[in-house]
């Protein structure tokens, strides 16, 4: 009886039905989607780590190495479980042509090696040890889609040309955000090439587990090995694998959320709606005395079942969808082996999303025991003898957030893409935001050719500003006496200014800023003291500011002035030019005159940097952006319509009564659409606040999980303050009028009939 | 005849003012009195749908006052039947299935679903509207639909049969066939009070009890006189006698 009951109520109420069915389907499908992402991604990225057996401490070194000193720490330390050195000829992009497309323009350092020996290996897109005879060449994947690459076409490297024998997966830098890139050649093509490009070292260590990666590095420095490149660790390699898609994976977390609360809405106003509507049914079925437990129960499993439909539809929505949409992350980092997790997460995600919107519609529910069967039979409404009246009933209140909300997820995506894509953002990596980045890395006399380009920069008229920044490998002073290194990179911090989470750049001499993971590792906040060891003399400073950083391993400081000078570890310059330097000349001669001197720098287009470096990420979100819109605007259509619709039902004796007295249709209609005003506002001012402030607190909040920290919005005003409204307007605004249209089936004599 | 509802001093907001009578079992009572008497808002009391300001309510022995609003709601399930002016019905359900809703939320002797239809059709079949079981109640008459709301209200073998204004809103042959009906359930021994403001179907029970502002004006029994013209114009002559 009980099924008959819930079946002809839901054939008697298609509309409402089609409404809770439909919003819990897309809930279902965006939540069921971003866990199987998730999962996706951190397997993916999990499994190509294990199979490629990627290093626990990483250090580069460019120059002579003592492979004898090396052994024989890894030898003496127990911790170490493997060790190996590996060769990376780091190559000119300008020798380097893939079938006919120059890497001149790329921002990466390309370079080749050969198979590792025992550990981090190059895998084939089946996650295979790759072997490969001499003339062949294998592409990181990275480039397959970037420059349209097939098997069997040509590379060229200076004067010798390699078959693409296939494309690799290197755990370490598969990532567009990792700055280099390795591509596999065999060892005696390798010994032809070297002569072609410098030469660097990858000291790699595997160590055994519940080992202190930290501890572990600052040994390695202590002990005087080799270190004039960035140490890198596995939790940053994994960070930086994670990051690129895992910021898709954000966006389409936090629209999931926005659509939750939207269907919680839409849900709560179809029954608050069906609720008004069976007022006296209520009230009959509580006076012929059915309880109040037996009512709700009746709605609760209505929605049950309704709820449970869209759930699975959504989930099944979502398992056809995520290899679509999960293609890139395969391709990066191929097939994950958490099939069955993502499945179980999924699976999870749906019943918690269906577990909230029952809870909701739980509460809603209670309504029905505020009315009694008196109050229902004698016509009054929920709550009526001791509610106030309300400017807004709840109906127009939830149609406001609906519109509030559906701008919010309109704008939360475009403040992301504007914010990303905007040169600034770097400055949330760690990186200052001048024009052009030049870096003197792994090299001999560092010190001499900093003089040397400082010097240059500084009589260049075509420059606006410069500013040099050498980092020097200290020791931190830990509480307990004992010690941890920590780069730190002197210079003026003020003239291309990091974004700071908390605090400000150093200016005095006693000042240090801390990166997010250092301050967070060390436990220190803005305005503690740290204590530095340079060359035996230990000083005293105060954390003066908090900055994110994902590069050199993302833990980095910043001063002023050092007392006294630990080993300069690299430089880098940060340059802008005046209005009219051309910035690919000027990055052209310098690289001659440079060249000239003798001295190896790598020039970067910091704009150029940010397309290599976040390109990807930027296409995913602006697409991300755009399917948001979209869909937001639906939801807020269907929503105005079905409210629209519900108060001409409501209304229809007074509007019967109106024509009756002579108002036309047109003049009726035009009452809606002043009546709507308030609504249309209130939504629209709730939307662009929400999504202005507090997607910017839910996005920071998101990211600082991925190491960036401190994140303001970058407002693309036009989208923000003038299209996303515009949409919104025009949307409810055809939305009303179709849900207007009823209106002229209504007749002016009902009125007189009694009909309600 | 044993006393089967109880009224002692019930007072209601001013609208009721210490009202007592009592209803015995097997007996037709009708409550009249003009709009705003308070005709309705007894009715509510004496049913546990409302509960009093003060007074005593008493149900085949058991006071209702005292209960909760969930063990009021499962005495008028179980012992209680209702018929009202606004036919209200679950308008996604056919005639039947509306009619067997009330038994089918039993807990209390719950018979299976058969048992339900069965007892269903067999009420339906007295009313003479068998025939409609399957159809949607918007496409039955109104005095169809009153007759359907009676075999809703009598479908779990109830005590007693609350009926308020049952003909106020069918016309003369609807409202007289529905006289009929309740005429016959009483003669079969169920106990109806019927709030009524209609001097015709008062004529047909057997006691009268007149309200005006919130309290029993006059009583009239109809016992021993027969049906018939002579039996409503006593009824009329006594109304107009209270000032009706």
């Amino acid at each position: 009886m009980r099924k008959r009951i819930i079946w002809s109520d839901i054939k008697g109420n298609r509309l409402m039905a089609v409404t809770t069915w439909l919003f819990m389907a897309i809930s279902a499908f965006m939540f069921a989607l971003t866990c199987f992402l998730f999962v996706s991604l951190l397997g993916s990225v999990d499994t190509l780590m294990e199979k490629a057996q990627t290093p626990d401490f990483l250090q580069m070194h460019a120059g002579e190495i003592s492979e004898t000193e090396l052994l024989r720490f890894a030898e003496e330390n127990e911790q170490v479980r493997d060790y190996q050195v590996l060769n990376f000829l780091n190559l000119e992009n300008s020798s380097i042509t893939l079938n006919g497309h120059s890497l001149t323009d790329s921002t990466q350092d390309n370079g080749v090696c050969v198979q590792s020996g025992s550990f981090d290996y190059l895998l084939d897109l089946e996650n295979k040890m790759i072997r490969l005879s001499d003339g062949e060449i294998y592409v990181p994947v990275c480039y397959r889609q970037e420059y349209d690459l097939t098997v069997g076409e040509t590379v060229q490297i200076g004067a010798n040309s390699f078959i693409l024998a296939g494309f690799l997966r290197d755990s370490q830098m598969n990532s567009m955000m990792a700055s280099s890139k390795r591509f596999l050649i065999s060892e005696s093509d390798y010994d032809k090439l070297k002569e072609a490009g410098s030469e660097e070292y990858l000291i790699e260590f595997l160590l055994k587990e519940g080992t202190d990666v930290n501890a572990f590095a600052t040994k390695y420095t202590d002990a005087g090995l080799p270190s004039n490149g960035p140490a890198i660790t596995k939790p940053l390699i994994r960070m930086m694998n994670a990051l690129s898609d895992g910021l898709m994976i954000l966006v389409i977390l936090l629209v999931s959320i926005v659509l939750l609360l939207i269907s919680m809405l839409c849900i709560r106003f179809t029954l608050l709606t069906q609720l008004e509507a069976e007022r006296k049914e209520i009230g009959m079925l509580k006076a012929i005395g059915i309880s109040k437990g037996d009512i709700r129960q009746f709605y609760n499993q209505k929605f049950l079942a309704l709820s449970g439909l869209g759930a699975v539809t959504g989930f099944l929505l979502a398992l056809v969808a995520k290899g679509t949409i999960s293609a890139q992350i395969q391709e990066l980092y191929g097939a994950s082996e958490n099939g069955l997790l993502e499945f179980l997460t999924a699976f999870a995600g749906v019943v918690l999303t269906e577990g909230i919107l029952l809870f909701s519609v739980g509460k809603t529910l209670r309504r029905t025991e505020k009315l009694s069967a008196v109050e229902a039979l004698t016509g009054q409404h929920w709550g009526q003898k001791n509610e106030k009246k309300h400017l807004l009933s709840p109906q127009h209140l939830i149609v406001v957030l609906i519109i509030g909300l559906g701008i919010f997820m309109m704008i939360l995506p475009q403040n992301l893409l504007s914010t990303i894509s905007s040169p600034q953002f770097v400055t949330y990596m760690g990186i200052g935001n001048g024009e052009i980045r030049l870096d003197i890395r792994q090299t001999d006399d560092i010190a001499g050719k900093t003089e040397q380009v400082t010097k240059l920069l500084s009589e260049d008229k075509q420059i606006e500003r410069a500013v040099t920044l050498q980092t020097n490998s200290c020791r931190v002073v830990l509480s307990d006496g004992t010690y941890t290194n920590l780069q730190v990179e002197q210079g003026n911090h003020t003239t291309f200014p990091v974004t700071y989470a908390e605090g400000e750049s150093p200016k005095e001499k006693n000042e240090i800023a801390l990166s997010y993971l250092c301050a967070d590792e060390l436990g220190l906040c803005v305005g503690d003291r740290l204590h530095l060891s340079i060359e035996g003399a230990v000083q005293e400073y105060i954390v003066c500011g908090i900055y994110s950083d994902i590069t050199n391993g993302g833990k980095t400081a910043k001063a002023a002035y050092l007392h006294g000078e630990g080993p300069l570890m690299w430089s880098i310059f940060y340059v802008s030019l005046k209005d009219g330097a051309v910035k690919d000349q000027w990055l052209s001669d310098y690289a001659d005159i440079l060249s000239d001197s003798g001295i190896s720098v790598k020039a970067v287009d910091i704009q150029e940097y940010v397309a290599d470096t976040y390109g990807q990420t930027i296409r995913e979100i602006h697409i991300a952006a755009w399917v948001a819109i979209i869909a937001a605007a639906f939801v807020i259509f269907v929503v105005v319509i079905l409210f629209t619709r519900l108060l001409v039902a409501n209304d229809r004796c007074d509007i019967s009564l109106r024509k009756a007295i002579g108002f036309t249709g047109k003049d009726i209609k035009e009452l809606y659409l002043l009546g709507y005003l308030p609504v249309l506002l209130a939504g629209i001012l709730t939307g662009i606040l929400s999504g202005n402030l507090l997607g910017e607190k839910l996005a920071g909040l998101l990211l600082k999980t991925l190491g960036a920290t401190g994140f303001h919005f970058l407002i693309d005003y036009k989208t923000v303050f003038g299209w996303i409204p515009v949409i919104v307007v025009i949307t409810v605004f055809c939305a009303i009028l179709l849900g207007l249209s009823e209106i002229k089936n209504i007749r002016a004599y009902e009125c007189c009939m009694g009909k309600e | 005849m044993s006393e089967l509802l109880v009224v002692k001093n019930l007072c209601k907001e001013g609208i009721l003012k210490k009202i007592s009578f009592a209803v015995n079992a097997g007996e037709m009572v009708a409550v009249m009195g003009p709009s705003g008497s308070g005709k309705s808002t007894l009715l509510y009391q004496v049913s546990g749908m409302d509960r009093a300001d003060s007074g005593e309510v008493w149900m085949d022995g058991m006071e209702i006052c005292a209960l909760s609003e969930d063990e009021r709601a499962r005495l008028r399930l179980e012992q209680m039947g209702f018929v009202f002016q606004q036919m209200n019905m679950l308008k996604n359900l056919n005639l039947i299935d509306n009619i067997m809703l009330p038994a089918c939320r039993m807990k209390k002797g719950k018979s299976s679903g058969k048992e339900i239809e069965h007892r269903a059709r067999m009420l339906m079949r007295k009313m003479e509207i068998e025939e409609l079981a399957q159809r949607k109640i918007t496409e039955v008459s109104g005095g169809q639909l009153q007759r359907a709301c009676i075999c809703r209200s009598m479908i779990n073998q109830p005590k007693i049969l609350f009926a308020d204004e049952p003909t106020g809103a069918l016309n003369q042959n609807a409202a007289q066939e529905v006289m009929r009906e309740f005429t016959r359930l009483n003669r079969e021994s169920t106990t109806i009070l019927i709030v009524t403001h209609d001097s015709k179907v008062a004529a047909k029970c057997d006691r009268i009890l007149y309200l005006l502002d919130g309290s029993i004006k006059g009583k009239l029994s109809l016992v021993g006189i027969s049906e018939g013209k002579y039996r409503e114009e006593k009824v009329n002559k006594w109304l107009t006698g209270l000032g009706w």
